[in-house]
């Protein structure tokens, strides 16, 4: 307890005798030359978040799935090099986890002909692409309006097959329950795919849309069920990060 | 990885050649949608504003009793400003023909500049840069942000205490007491909107009197300007509100030109705006221009900044060359990255506000630094930054730049009502010497407050002769000796501030510090790694000393 006395003295005395600092600054630590890194200077990177909704384009070969459950979630990190006030390119590298849920229907083929509860064919993608950027008005150090159009390739780390069913006590099997699987390693899964992007934003406010020109299934396995391929058109709306 | 790449690739293409062309026929299809996208956008942006810039004003008549108001004319007496100015001249009728025929249209004109605004494709400039008469074009581009930050409050005890404060930081009562406060004095105001300043009672007096003697909206190009955002409506009654009785600003009896010259939707009118205001503004004998609006990244770079890229900046100045004091606020960016100030605060002619804490008295986190980009001392005064406003139906509580200036735009108005044979640019130093610090200053406070009592006393100094501190020199030691009597213990006053700062051998201050002082021995330098310093300036307590380092 004494010690604790002591010691509280001897803070209370430099208080005391301590200057406090308000305000310090030092002016040449101001830079006002042409900076090279910002989101409109010569190099700017940023990290993004999106997420978008595959759209069904109805044709009759295309595996059906629900709207609002096939969807996608990529988070993201983009390098830009300004190489002119109105044009830049990039490299853009994503982890993304496609998510397709398997419309059940009589129709359906894909990955086979049994129905279920939900099933759902899950991805975790990484990707990267190339883009070049379309830069519209003069700006101070902003993003501003541009346009987007980039080419990609992704490599899928796991894919999954998932389905669940319910059971009740009235009919086979007769007891009353439910099942979840979950498949891995799809031998009927391409794990490349590639495609079209395209973005329009302001700031770090983003529409974008990506179109797959590879299929997901391989050839073998569409020579089994026929033809089809999955929705490829994707549209979706992307936050950026950076400050 | 890129041979991955370059596999995943090959890959996939093996996979197209079993495809049907459908697929990709889509993905063209998707392509070209994109690229309509594109072109569609890319033609919307080249239907872009310009200034036409002409060559000269040959054959315009100019007769300037019909053009210029009385008030104006007077200005222009007392500041020795010819009457018959080219800058003032019409501009010739057939260049503006002649490029109306080129254009889409045409949005306004400046006489000061003699150029006109005009929307056209770059084809359509193509055209213009053939004409003889044309001297330069240049692309319009600009956005601003009232520099406010508005909080929803109601008036509490404490709120009373800091609408004395807002005014008694630069000893209104010393003006009031004189009878000074604004009258005859003629203040344009730019600003977003000044919805409900005809029906609020805080303007009930302006109203009454017929003090507002004129309005334009320039984004609408109508007159009524008492609509949309009620930033303008808080910075006019930072001058000349009052509530029950009591002053908001300092400059109740001015008489005001209000104008609208921000947009919310269409930012790239803003520049046009801003200088054709200050024309307006010249042409109605406006004696004081206060404009709480702060342009910076999203337009601007911070190199930018030196006071006289920025077309508002030449505006500005061109506008104070007329004889009128143009006030402006810093910016709120001083805790961002942007830091430092906001155009057309960086022009040299402008007074430029910077804010400070109505509770501490020193400069408030997020008002502006200095200097410019060309390292001129900038702000050059600062006032209370959080202050009480009128707001559309109720007194709030706001602070920001924006608010600081219109103090200051009231305090010069009173500033001017007491000198009237001063003209805008004597006054401007006046200010800058009525600041509580002068002559010490930094790149956070500037000059300081100003005080009414420098122009009351007959511009008496505020500088204490008494000496507070001294310099000590022991052995490869500088220090800043405050003396004992000068010293007030913790917590009785919490006002022991010491600024100082280094200046270079270019003569620029670059350190600066403001500090609370609880003992003598204030400040100790090693002048070993002062080396690079030629010289120290210190403030304590309305005394101002340098010392010069390394003799």
């Amino acid at each position: 307890m004494k010690h604790l006395l002591v010691i509280s003295i001897l803070l209370m005395q430099l208080t005391v005798f301590s200057q406090t600092v308000l305000l310090h600054e030092d002016i040449s630590k101001l830079d006002f030359e042409m900076p090279s890194n910002g989101p409109n200077y010569n190099h700017f990177h940023q990290l993004y978040l999106n997420h978008g909704f595959f759209i069904p384009d109805n044709d009759v070969q295309e595996v059906e799935t629900e709207f609002w459950s096939s969807h996608v979630f990529t988070i993201g990190w983009r390098y830009k090099r300004k190489l002119a006030t109105w044009f830049a390119a990039g490299i853009d590298i994503s982890y993304t986890n496609p998510v397709f849920s398997i419309k059940q229907n009589t129709n359906k083929q894909v990955p086979n002909n049994i129905a279920h509860a939900k099933e759902k064919l899950k991805f975790n993608d990484l990707n990267i692409e190339f883009y070049t950027r379309f830069n519209f008005g003069k700006r101070g150090n902003v993003i501003g309006k541009f346009i987007d159009i980039g080419a990609y390739a992704g490599y899928s780390l796991v894919v999954k097959h998932f389905y669940s069913d319910s059971f009740d006590k009235n009919n086979p099997p007769y007891y009353s329950g439910k099942k979840e699987v979950v498949n891995k390693d799809l031998n009927y899964i391409n794990k490349f795919n590639c495609g079209l992007k395209t973005r329009l934003g302001i700031n770090r406010w983003v529409i974008i849309a990506s179109y797959r020109l590879s299929d997901l299934l391989t050839d073998d396995y569409k020579e089994l069920v026929g033809d089809c391929f999955f929705p490829r058109l994707l549209v979706g709306f992307e936050l950026g990060l950076h400050k | 990885m890129f041979g991955i790449l370059v596999k995943c690739n090959l890959q996939s293409f093996s996979i197209f050649t079993n495809k049907s062309m459908t697929m990709i026929k889509k993905g063209l299809i998707f392509l070209i949608i994109t690229l309509f996208v594109l072109g569609f956008t890319q033609i919307n942006a080249q239907q872009n504003r310009y200034w036409v810039f002409f060559k000269d004003k040959q054959g315009s008549k100019f007769n300037p009793i019909a053009y210029f108001d009385q008030k104006a004319i007077e200005r222009r007496i007392k500041s020795g400003i010819p009457l018959y100015d080219s800058t003032d001249f019409p501009l010739n009728e057939t260049y503006i023909k002649k490029t109306k025929a080129c254009v889409q249209n045409v949005n306004g004109h400046t006489r000061w500049f003699n150029a006109i605004s005009v929307t056209a494709s770059p084809k359509q400039i193509q055209n213009l840069q053939k004409l003889v008469f044309v001297t330069d074009i240049q692309a319009i581009t600009f956005s601003a942000v009232p520099t406010s930050k508005p909080f929803d409050s109601t008036l509490t005890y404490s709120e009373k205490e800091l609408l004395e404060i807002q005014t008694s930081r630069m000893q209104a009562k010393l003006f009031t007491s004189k009878g000074y406060t604004g009258k005859g004095i003629r203040i344009a105001i730019f600003d977003a909107g000044f919805p409900s300043v005809d029906k609020n009672p805080v303007f009930r007096h302006l109203i009454k009197n017929k003090q507002i003697i004129k309005t334009w909206d320039f984004a609408r190009k109508k007159e009524n300007v008492f609509v949309s955002d009620v930033h303008g409506t808080m910075v006019l009654s930072c001058i000349a509100g009052k509530i029950n009785g009591k002053n908001i600003g300092m400059a109740p009896d001015a008489e005001f030109l209000l104008a609208r010259t921000e947009v919310k939707a269409e930012p790239f009118s803003e520049e046009e705006n801003w200088l054709r205001a200050a024309e307006w503004a010249d042409k109605n004998g406006a004696d004081i221009i206060n404009s709480s609006l702060a342009y910076t990244y999203h337009r601007h770079m911070t190199f930018e900044m030196d006071g006289h890229t920025s077309l508002v900046a030449k505006a500005a100045n061109m506008a104070a060359n007329k004889g009128m004091l143009v006030v402006n606020a810093m910016g709120n960016d001083g805790a961002q990255d942007w830091k430092i100030l906001a155009t057309p605060a960086d022009a040299d002619s402008v007074i430029s506000v910077g804010a400070i804490n109505p509770y501490t008295n020193f400069h408030a986190a997020y008002s502006s630094y200095g200097p410019t980009s060309a390292f001129k001392t900038k702000p050059n005064v600062v006032a209370v930054g959080s202050v009480i406003a009128a707001g559309k139906s109720k007194l709030k509580k706001v602070k920001g730049t924006s608010f600081a200036a219109p103090l200051v735009a009231g305090f010069a108005a009173c500033a001017w009502q007491s000198k009237k044979s001063l003209t805008n640019f004597q006054l401007f130093s006046l200010i800058e010497k009525s600041g509580h610090l002068y002559p010490y200053y930094d790149y956070a406070h500037g000059y300081g407050v100003p005080q009414a009592s420098y122009f009351i006393n007959n511009n008496a100094s505020l500088h204490n002769k008494k000496q507070t501190f001294e310099f000590v020199e022991k052995g490869n030691q500088l220090i800043v000796k405050v003396k004992k009597e000068f010293i007030k213990k913790k917590p009785v006053s919490a006002n022991n501030y010491l600024y100082y700062n280094l200046k270079n051998e270019a003569g620029f201050i670059e350190k600066y510090w403001l500090i609370d002082v609880y003992q003598q021995k204030a400040v100790v330098i090693n002048l070993d790694d002062m080396a690079e310093y030629k010289e120290i300036t210190v403030h304590y307590k309305a005394y101002t000393s340098s010392c010069k380092l390394g003799d």
